[in-house]
C-alpha cells in the first residue's frame, strides 16, 4: 500500500459532476441515488419529499438531576460504603466503656449542676428539662424501665451509638443490643438522682435535638 | 341498630348424672374459685351435718402480702403445687382496675394485669378477651411444666420480673394428695418465710322456710305448656334466687311486688336454704354434691338444688378470661332430682365467653 500519493484527479478536476453548484435539495437526491442500495431506491428513500429530520432542539435523554455534593457529611452510600458507623459485635468488652462511663457522668453532673438539687431552693425546673434535652447521651448506662415489647424490658448497658431511632448499647455480658427508642421509657441515674427519658418522644438524632425546637407529640403514654 | 350488650347470660342444659357423654363433672372441676355455696333442701328441716363438717374442716387461709416471685420458688412448687391441688386467689382486687393473680389447681399462675404493670413487668402475655374495649393483659406461668427449673434462662426471667411486682393478698386453700400430709402445712411454709398466714372462717347463713309454697318442678319437662303441670324452667332459677336472699312472705302489699311463686306450686311444711362462704375447693364441691344426691335418694325429696358462686374478681371463668363490667357473675346451680337426671344453669356475665 502506499502511503504517500498524489490527490486523485476527480479531486482536483473542477469540471467534476460533484463539483458543479446544484439547488439545494438537487444534490442530496444525486447523492441518495448513487450510494443507496436499488432495495431503498425503489421504496422512495432517495427522494426527500416527506422527510423531516429534526437537526437541533431535539429531546435529549432524560438524566437523573444531580443531586448537590452535601460538603459536610458523607452520604448514605458512602457511610454504607465505608462502614464508618457500624459496631461490630463481640468486639467491645463493657469494661472498656467504664472510664467513658465515668467521663460522661462527670460531663452530666456539671451541665444539669447537680450540686444546687440538694440545696433548699433547686432553681428553676425547665432550665433542667432543656440541658437534659440537648445533653449527649453517648457513655449513658442506660436502663429499659417500661415498654410494650416485653423482651426488652430490663435491658440495661452503656450507650456507644445513638441513631435517630434506636439506642446501641454494651451490655455487661459484653453483647451489642439495639434498643428501639419507640413504645419505650429509660432511665438512667446519676448520684441518688433517677432521671426518665420518653423514647417516643425522643426519636431524632442527637445533632438534630441540639438545634431543633422540641415538640411534644401526642400523650406521654407508650 | 344499635349493638346492645346483655346484662348477663344464662345457659340451660337438661341431662342425667349417667349419660355417658356429661359434663358435670368438667364443669365442676374447672371452676376452680368458689366463693361460696347454697343449698336448697325442700321438705326437710336441716342440712344434714356431714355437709356442714365438710365444709368447717375445710382448710383455707388468708395470707398477706406474699411476694410473686415466692410462688415460682422450687420448695414451694415441689412441695405444695406438684404435690397436691392448690388454689390461690388474690384478695382486694377489682378485677376490671387492678391486677389479678391466681394459680389453679392444674398448676397455672395467672395474672390478669392493668396495662401500666403489663409494660413494667416484662412478660409476654396476650390481651384478655372478656369483652372488647378492655385494656387488661394476661400472663399466663405453667408451674408444673418440665421446662420450669432454676437454670434456664425462662425460669430466670420469670423470678426477675416477679421480683419488680408489688406484693399480693391472696385467699388459699390447698388439698395435698398424700392423704398423710396435713393441709396446715402451707400455713406452716408461709409462716418460717414470715408471712401473716390466718385460718379463714367460713361463714355459714341460714334461711328456714315454714309452710312455703314450692314449685312442682317434672324433670322432663322445661317450659310450660297450655295444661301447666310443672314450672318453666327460667320461673324455677328466680325463684331459688328469691330462696337465697330470703325471702318467704309473698303475700305482702301488691303496689310493692306482685312477685309470686311460680305456678303450678304446693305447700311444704319446711324447707330450709343453707349458704357457706369462703373459698371452697373443686373437689370439696363435687364430694358435696355427690353425697347430696344420696341424701336426696334416701329422705325421698322431690329435687333439691346446689348453687356455686365463683369470686366476682377472679380473672378466669371456668378457662375463660372473666371481667366485671356490670354483673361478675360465674355461677352454677345444678338442680337435682331423684331420678339420676339434672337441670344446670350457668350464669356469666354478660361480655364473657360461654364454656
Amino acid at each position: 500500500m502506499e502511503l504517500y500519493c498524489t490527490l486523485p484527479k476527480s479531486v482536483k478536476d473542477p469540471s467534476d459532476q460533484h463539483k458543479k453548484k446544484k439547488k439545494g435539495n438537487e444534490t442530496i437526491n444525486d447523492f441518495l441515488t448513487e450510494f443507496l442500495p436499488n432495495k431503498r431506491i425503489k421504496t422512495g428513500e432517495n427522494s426527500l419529499k416527506d422527510k423531516v429530520l429534526m437537526l437541533d432542539s431535539v429531546r435529549q435523554k432524560w438524566e437523573k438531576p444531580l443531586k448537590t455534593k452535601c460538603r459536610n457529611s458523607l452520604s448514605a452510600k458512602d457511610r454504607r460504603r465505608f462502614k464508618v458507623f457500624d459496631i461490630e459485635q463481640g468486639e467491645h468488652r463493657f469494661n472498656d466503656y467504664i472510664p467513658l462511663h465515668k467521663m460522661w457522668q462527670e460531663y452530666m453532673m456539671a451541665s444539669l449542676d447537680i450540686k444546687r438539687y440538694n440545696l433548699p431552693n433547686p432553681g428553676p425546673k425547665k432550665e433542667n428539662n432543656e440541658r437534659l434535652l440537648k445533653a449527649d447521651y453517648h457513655g449513658c448506662m442506660i436502663t429499659v424501665r417500661k415498654t410494650k415489647c416485653p423482651s426488652l424490658l430490663g435491658q440495661s448497658g452503656i450507650v456507644l451509638m445513638e441513631t435517630k431511632n434506636t439506642f446501641k448499647i454494651v451490655t455487661k455480658d459484653n453483647k451489642l443490643k439495639i434498643l428501639p427508642k419507640m413504645n419505650s421509657l429509660f432511665s438512667f441515674t446519676i448520684k441518688e438522682f433517677v432521671f426518665t427519658i420518653h423514647g417516643s418522644q425522643f426519636c431524632s438524632k442527637s445533632s438534630m435535638r441540639v438545634r431543633k425546637k422540641f415538640k411534644f407529640k401526642g400523650s406521654a403514654d407508650l | 341498630m344499635k349493638r346492645v350488650v346483655p346484662t348477663g347470660k344464662l345457659i340451660f342444659e337438661r341431662t342425667s348424672f349417667l349419660n355417658e357423654n356429661e359434663k358435670h363433672l368438667q364443669c365442676i372441676l374447672t371452676h376452680s374459685f368458689n366463693s361460696s355455696i347454697g343449698v336448697f333442701l325442700p321438705e326437710h328441716d336441716c342440712v344434714p351435718r356431714i355437709l356442714g363438717d365438710m365444709m368447717d374442716d375445710q382448710m383455707s387461709y388468708y395470707v398477706e402480702q406474699v411476694p410473686l416471685n415466692l410462688l415460682t420458688e422450687t420448695d414451694f412448687i415441689k412441695g405444695f403445687v406438684q404435690a397436691g391441688s392448690l388454689c390461690m386467689i388474690s384478695y382486694g382486687t377489682c378485677i376490671d382496675s387492678d391486677d389479678c393473680v391466681a394459680v389453679t389447681p392444674e398448676g397455672m399462675l395467672v395474672m390478669s394485669l392493668c396495662k401500666d404493670t403489663y409494660q413494667r413487668c416484662g412478660l409476654d402475655g396476650h390481651l384478655s378477651k372478656a369483652g372488647k374495649n378492655i385494656e387488661k393483659f394476661v400472663v399466663k406461668v405453667d408451674l408444673k411444666s418440665d421446662k420450669f427449673y432454676p437454670g434456664t434462662k425462662y425460669y430466670d426471667r420469670v423470678q426477675w420480673c416477679l421480683s419488680q411486682m408489688a406484693n399480693f393478698d391472696f385467699l388459699v386453700t390447698w388439698i395435698p394428695n398424700d392423704g398423710k400430709v396435713c393441709p396446715s402445712s402451707i400455713q406452716n411454709f408461709f409462716k418460717t418465710k414470715s408471712i401473716q398466714c390466718n385460718r379463714l372462717k367460713v361463714n355459714k347463713t341460714n334461711h328456714e322456710f315454714k309452710n312455703f309454697n314450692i314449685p312442682i318442678i317434672d324433670p322432663a319437662v322445661i317450659e310450660t305448656d297450655s295444661e301447666q303441670k310443672s314450672c318453666n324452667y327460667d320461673e324455677v332459677f328466680e325463684w331459688l334466687g328469691a330462696c337465697a336472699v330470703g325471702i318467704d312472705d309473698y303475700e305482702g302489699d301488691d303496689y310493692l311486688s306482685t312477685y309470686s311463686c311460680p305456678t303450678p306450686n304446693k305447700q311444704a311444711s319446711y324447707c330450709i336454704y343453707t349458704q357457706y362462704e369462703g373459698i371452697i375447693h373443686p373437689s370439696i364441691v363435687k364430694q358435696y354434691i355427690n353425697y347430696l344426691r344420696q341424701f336426696m335418694k334416701d329422705k325421698k325429696l322431690p329435687w333439691s338444688s346446689v348453687t356455686v358462686h365463683g369470686f366476682v374478681d377472679s380473672p378466669l371463668s371456668w378457662i375463660y378470661d372473666h371481667g366485671f363490667h356490670n354483673n361478675g357473675d360465674n355461677i352454677y346451680t345444678f338442680l337435682m332430682f331423684p331420678n339420676d337426671e339434672y337441670w344446670l344453669y350457668r350464669a356469666i356475665g354478660g361480655q364473657d365467653i360461654c364454656p
